[in-house]
């Protein structure tokens, strides 16, 4: 599994120079602040610095990329709980207990779980990668349509379970999110359309976008889900001063972040499991974005008390937060192995790869083990950097709840719209942003909940291709799945989960 | 839509007795009567699940007007009808009907109402964001998100004038410097760009 000579030089490549620790902390610390901004994204991190990637060294440049996406992959955990504004989606579920706890004035102990979780998460993903990177990228390159579908499907399943008091306002929020989710010109549409212009006869507007060009490529999700958590919860803080209003539990108390740290470790279930299930998932192409969900659905399902998630439950924070870090671990096999991004920041990373004149793959692979070698072992080391920079940017953020919100609610709102034209780069954020927001409160209000419609929206698209996708390689027949033991080994654990809450149920209520 | 006959009036008559104080509080929904029946609304969702059962039924025609194929509608179709369904099935918690003769009362609001200085806050915060998002494209970034967060603190409460030059001053010089020269990203600007 591991090539001893290749692991003795990567040693040497790492001991031989100051050059690639040089960049390190400076990387993180990018990583970390461009989170603190609503709408900022690791790609564009990466973007911004790609114009010195061709004077560096290629190493150094691969470790400076890892360091950033490193500091950023915690990074957006730091708004998700100080003002439930999840910077991307690979944040989602850790505003559903981190936003409760700053409330509660436990901003200090979530923002600890947090970065426990997260050092955890991607420190066990990168040992499993140690060991695990050739079979990883055998494995990967076996997933196709049919496995990607029932992943999606896994996810959809969260749906039913962020429910909230009332079913049908549940599933009706989580349908209106995967109806959003598959706005705009999918593959097919897109083939149609082509057709009739080739035809020359007059064509509709793809579905949903009400012939707007801005939505051809769909919602845009960062300033959607912006809009539906943060600005929403922005809105109803009106009426108060403080995120905390108990002023003696305002303090950022760096014993109590250290507490919380600790603590976390008092869950190893849930911190294995989040981080196994989030090194798995961000192998897939977009797994990153939904590991978290996943890991929170399920740390949520097999919770003895259920009800207290979404209340501020530090299992919730620790299941999410461990799954997304560990998923960067997963998305650098794809990327080291096959040469295949995962997400926008593997893609900017592959630009980069290009730019010294290497590409991804089974042959990088074969060549340059070393290197490969060298990385893991330096995002080992960026892991126990992270505990101690994360601590130190966590102490200054969490002076968050010290400012009054009637300052802190216009500056987030405006930071949250120039981001989203940012992120868009056309005003198709901003307004994203505003009707969202808009949305968002309306729901709340009625309780609706809106974390089934960010999960709706988020998979919509994914599921909508890996299930035209499977339909078109199957021709509609069902028994070509028997034909995959991958997608039937994926298939059985999605029925068994669930199937087993059905079953407990059955079997606790006639002995209760 | 719920139908109340007289054999539960004094279940839910217990109900409301084990309501929290916040909850028994609560304005009862208009109602109107109809043949010896009292028709109670709840007018604000009611509207909200009319638009969302609006939006899935067009965004379901106009996903056929764009291709009627299986390999377009595999996803949208079944999701689409569900989503009207469910629109139907929560329509119970909109509309409800009870005899006129029930002694209880007409049925309570589900959540608490608005007090009128939080729905005005509201409105007002949520009409500065709209209006901001839309003079941004002509005014500039620059003039927009001053006036847009010099607007929101005095609305909210702030009077001191240095904070209310200072705070819009400090975010438009950082932000615009972060975006257009460290981002490379060329945001409308009314001094210095095309707004």
């Amino acid at each position: 599994m591991i090539d001893v000579h290749a692991i003795w030089s990567a040693l040497d490549l790492l001991g031989g120079s100051w050059q690639p620790w040089l960049v390190v902390l400076p990387g993180m610390l990018i990583g970390l602040a461009f989170h603190a901004v609503p709408g900022l994204t690791t790609s564009m991190a990466l973007a911004v610095c790609m114009p010195i990637i061709p004077y560096m060294d290629f190493l150094p440049a691969l470790i400076f990329m890892t360091a950033m996406y490193t500091g950023a992959l915690f990074g957006v955990a730091i708004p998700a709980i100080l003002l439930n504004v999840p910077g991307s989606a690979s944040a989602v579920a850790t505003t559903f207990d981190g936003f409760p706890m700053a409330q509660a004035g436990r901003h200090n102990e979530a923002l600890g779980f947090a970065l426990a979780a997260s050092c955890f998460g991607q420190a066990l993903a990168y040992v499993l990668l140690l060991f695990l990177v050739q079979p990883i990228a055998d494995f990967a390159i076996r997933l196709g349509p049919p496995e990607m579908l029932i992943v999606a499907l896994w996810g959809l399943t969260l749906i039913a379970r962020l429910r909230g008091r009332h079913f049908a306002r549940g599933a009706l929020a989580g349908l209106f999110g995967l109806l959003l989710g598959t706005v705009g010109l999918s593959a097919f549409v897109f083939l149609v359309l082509l057709f009739l212009l080739w035809c020359g006869t007059p064509r509709p507007p793809p579905p949903g976008t009400m012939g707007l060009d801005v939505l051809l490529d769909g919602i845009p999700v960062v300033p959607a889900i912006i809009g539906l958590f943060a600005a929403a919860e922005l809105f109803n803080l009106v009426r108060s001063d403080y995120i905390v209003s108990d002023v003696t539990r305002r303090d950022v108390r760096g014993r109590r972040i250290l507490a919380g740290m600790r603590d976390t470790f008092r869950y190893p279930g849930t911190l294995v499991r989040g981080a196994l299930l989030g090194a798995v998932v961000g192998i897939l192409p977009g797994g990153h974005a939904i590991a978290n969900l996943l890991s929170y659905s399920e740390a949520r399902r097999t919770a003895k008390d259920p009800g207290s998630f979404g209340q501020g439950n530090p299992r919730g924070i620790i299941a999410a937060e461990s799954a997304n870090a560990s998923s960067e671990g997963g998305s650098m096999a794809t990327l080291l192995a096959l040469g295949i991004p995962t997400g926008g920041a593997t893609a900017v990373m592959l630009v980069a790869f290009s730019m010294h004149n290497i590409t991804g793959g089974p042959q990088f692979m074969h060549d340059h083990k070393d290197l490969v070698y060298a990385v893991i072992l330096s995002n080992l080391a960026q892991v126990a950097l992270l505990a101690v920079v994360g601590f130190a940017f966590i102490f200054a953020a969490g002076y968050v709840v010290k400012i009054r919100l009637r300052a802190l609610i216009p500056i987030v709102f405006a930071m949250a719209v120039i981001g989203s034209f940012a992120l868009a780069q056309n005003m198709a954020g901003p307004v994203t942003l505003v009707v969202f927001a808009v949305v968002g409160w309306l729901m709340q209000r009625f309780d609706y909940p809106v974390a089934a419609t960010v999960v709706g929206l988020l998979l919509g698209r994914m599921t909508e291709g890996a299930l035209l996708r499977t339909y078109q390689l199957s021709g509609g027949e069902a028994s070509y799945l028997l034909g995959r033991p991958i997608a039937m080994v994926l298939l059985g654990l999605l029925l068994i989960s669930i199937g087993l809450p059905l079953v407990r149920r059955v079997l606790v209520r006639p002995a209760s | 839509v719920a139908l109340t006959s007289n054999s539960t009036a004094p279940a839910r008559q217990e109900e409301r007795r084990a309501e929290p104080r916040e909850a028994r509080a609560r304005p009862g929904l208009p109602a109107f009567a109809l043949a010896g029946w009292r028709v109670s609304v709840d007018v604000p969702h009611l509207l909200l699940v009319a638009a969302a059962a609006g939006w899935c039924g067009w965004f379901w025609f106009d996903s056929y007007a764009a291709a009627a194929d299986i390999e377009n509608l595999s996803l949208i179709e079944p999701t689409a009808i569900a989503a009207l369904l469910l629109c139907a099935a929560i329509l119970r918690d909109c509309i409800q009907i009870h005899r006129a003769a029930e002694p209880s009362g007409p049925p309570r609001l589900s959540r608490p109402p608005l007090e009128p200085t939080f729905r005005a806050r509201l409105l007002g915060t949520m009409a500065l964001l709209a209006l901001y998002v839309a003079i941004s494209p002509f005014a500039g970034f620059d003039i927009a998100t001053f006036a847009y967060i010099l607007a929101t603190l005095f609305f909210l409460g702030e009077r001191r004038v240095w904070v209310l030059v200072l705070t819009p001053a400090i975010v438009c010089v950082v932000a615009i410097y972060a975006f257009n020269t460290i981002l490379a990203t060329p945001l409308p600007l009314f001094f210095g760009g095309e707004p």
